[in-house]
């Protein structure tokens, strides 16, 4: 009965929003506060993109940052994923990688994009490479601190039981960090997104970055917000996945919380 | 004996006497003309014009097409002659620009021609008042080294970096309409000029087409000028074209101008005498600009050889601006058609500097 009353008031909010952005984008077309053409509003989006689905390169951008944004974050999950959990299980490993990593990891992938472009090419391989280092860095970090807090009893009891490593693995240390892992992956999704706009700029012809980054060039404001809700609304659609996957596979920890406070 | 010595000491007393006397007289003669000369400078001062406003942010790019004669005023001291306290506000692209001139947070500022449109089709109150060089011939494309054409058709078979949605697109495609090639069948990989370097060092792309100082940097390491909007290098075709004109350009906003006309004035003043420096002092500019964009002499030298530095409002000015203008609307980037005076004000450069204005078109 919480959940709903708590998913409804989330649609509530986003409707309000939406409503709120409307009504001071027509006041300040009367007004003009700030000049108009600055601050489209929702309609004037919509208008916008019915214009690209008119010219038929609406659904083709949408569909070419989506496959990008989907690949270059699972291979970069699934990296992190195996990086994390040798870095856990042995600390010479940590040692040695996790300097490195800390101080790389710091540096905006837009410095990047020249050397990603010389070391491999400007295809769509570049793209994906550019997307999974985005992905990858941030989330190892959270992977890492949820395998070290796995109970060791669990794990010695599996092992005890006869479970092997690849068992121990996926069956005590993956579920038990699962936690960590979740939360890791909802904050890298936002960076695989800011990944996308910066990959898009190297040799795309298609794709929501690439009309932000065209649109910026002739300065046609409302089809780069139109881009911006887009990716905004497409990062919601997958952050909403991964919730509802984070809910489902942690229902044991949702319950728990929820029966412990009145 | 003691009649001579104090004969000796009146003489000398004397003439020492006579001698301050003289300073005196024409210290005084000097003050009263130092007088007289301050007097007429206070007259002068009083009937010179006197610059609305003195402290000014000016807003541009830094690199040698857009703001050479802006940066050269400023080291030069040519804003302070004129009683004007500038502070320059440079950026390393133009989108900065567009967004203060269009938010009016920038009242003045240096430009191309073909994005103030832009903006005037998005509202802003700005306008072009005096055009500051003509850069057609730094919009340009060339091979990568080692790469070679028989015939313009060759670059079919080419792949042609070109950021999406720069000019050089209008030099290729009035190229292709002359040498017969067929411009959809181009093979364009969209990168940034930075990028189209590295993607040349990697062997991604053949061509590059950019702006300075990127063509001469890779003329610099080996590759072979291939076309600017002003100029053709192909087999079949060399030497001076008309395929795009491209102006860098004072901006400013509608409101400043019209309350500081004679500010307005003054700072396009500083700027038609850094604009004769360079041209007749090029060696002396190029090496103290070489420190400001961090070239080296040689490659600025190329690079400013390439624009004509001049202040000139004519009617090539007007026709290229009117030219691009009308492009951006058939091509759906200018929202709406305007009208020249939308967007150009030559009334100052009319009116108070008229030695600069030649045209009969606007």
């Amino acid at each position: 009965m919480r959940r709903n009353k708590y998913s409804l008031l989330r649609v509530i909010s986003m409707i309000a929003f939406l409503l709120l952005w409307q009504a001071f984008s027509m006041l300040n077309k009367r007004v003009e506060i700030m000049n108009p053409n600055f601050m489209p509003g929702p309609y004037d989006i919509i208008l916008t993109m019915l214009q690209y689905i008119r010219e038929g390169t609406f659904f083709s951008s949408v569909g070419s940052s989506l496959q990008r944004v989907l690949k270059g974050f699972f291979i970069g999950s699934i990296i992190a994923m195996v990086l994390g959990y040798f870095m856990a299980k042995h600390p010479v490993i940590e040692n040695i990688l996790d300097p490195v990593f800390s101080a790389v990891g710091s540096i905006p992938t837009y410095a990047f994009m020249p050397l990603f472009i010389i070391w491999f090419g400007i295809g769509e391989r570049t793209k994906i490479i550019m997307i999974v280092y985005s992905t990858a860095l941030p989330l190892l970090t959270y992977i890492i601190q949820g395998i070290k807090s796995v109970d060791p009893i669990l794990i010695r009891s599996a092992m005890s039981l006869g479970a092997n490593e690849l068992q121990v693995f996926f069956n005590v240390i993956i579920k038990s960090a699962m936690p960590h892992i979740l939360t890791g992956m909802e904050v890298s999704l936002g960076l695989t997104f800011s990944a996308l706009i910066v990959a898009e700029m190297m040799g795309a012809d298609s794709g929501l970055g690439y009309i932000i980054v065209f649109s910026r060039n002739w300065f046609k404001v409302a089809d780069m917000f139109m881009a911006m809700a887009c990716i905004g609304i497409l990062y919601s659609i997958l952050k909403g996945i991964l919730t509802l996957i984070k809910k489902r596979v942690l229902r044991w920890q949702m319950t728990s919380f929820d029966n412990a406070v009145e | 004996m003691k009649k001579k010595i104090f004969a000796t000491i009146l003489a000398v007393t004397t003439a020492f006497s006579m001698m301050l006397t003289g300073c005196g007289n024409s210290k005084t003669e000097a003050s009263d003309a130092g007088t007289a000369q301050a007097e007429s400078k206070a007259e002068e001062a009083v009937t010179a014009e006197v610059p609305e406003t003195t402290d000014i942010t000016f807003y541009g790019v830094n690199d040698p097409q857009i703001s050479a004669a802006l940066i050269m005023a400023d080291k030069l001291g040519y804003f302070e002659e004129l009683g004007l306290n500038v502070q320059l506000q440079l950026f390393t692209g133009m989108d900065p620009i567009g967004a203060a001139l269009s938010s009016g947070e920038a009242k003045i500022a240096t430009s191309n021609n073909y994005e103030p449109i832009l903006w005037v089709c998005n509202g802003a109150p700005i306008h072009v008042v005096a055009p500051l060089c003509n850069m057609g011939g730094t919009q340009a494309a060339a091979l990568a080294p080692g790469v070679e054409i028989e015939s313009a058709k060759d670059l079919e078979n080419l792949r042609i970096g070109l950021q999406a949605g720069s000019p050089v697109t209008i030099c290729f495609k009035n190229m292709c309409a002359e040498l017969g090639v067929d411009f959809d069948s181009l093979n364009f990989i969209n990168l940034q000029p930075a990028d189209q370097i590295s993607a040349m060092a990697s062997g991604d792309i053949d061509v590059i087409s950019a702006w300075e100082p990127y063509i001469t940097q890779v003329i610099h390491d080996g590759g072979t000028f291939l076309l600017s909007g002003n100029k053709a290098n192909f087999p079949e075709l060399e030497g001076d074209v008309d395929w795009f004109e491209l102006y860098n350009s004072v901006v400013v906003n509608d409101e400043f101008l019209a309350e500081n006309p004679v500010t307005v004035k003054l700072l396009l003043q500083a700027l038609g005498k850094a604009t004769d420096y360079i041209n007749d002092n090029r060696e002396e500019t190029v090496s103290m600009l070489a420190v400001q964009f961090n070239l080296e002499e040689d490659v600025l030298s190329d690079i400013m050889d390439r624009n004509y530095y001049d202040m000139i409002v004519d009617d090539q000015f007007v026709t290229s601006t009117q030219y691009l203008e009308q492009y951006l609307f058939d091509n759906g980037f200018a929202t709406k058609k305007l009208e020249t005076s939308d967007y150009i004000n030559f009334d100052i450069m009319k009116s108070e500097l008229s030695e600069r204005y030649v045209t009969e078109l606007f």
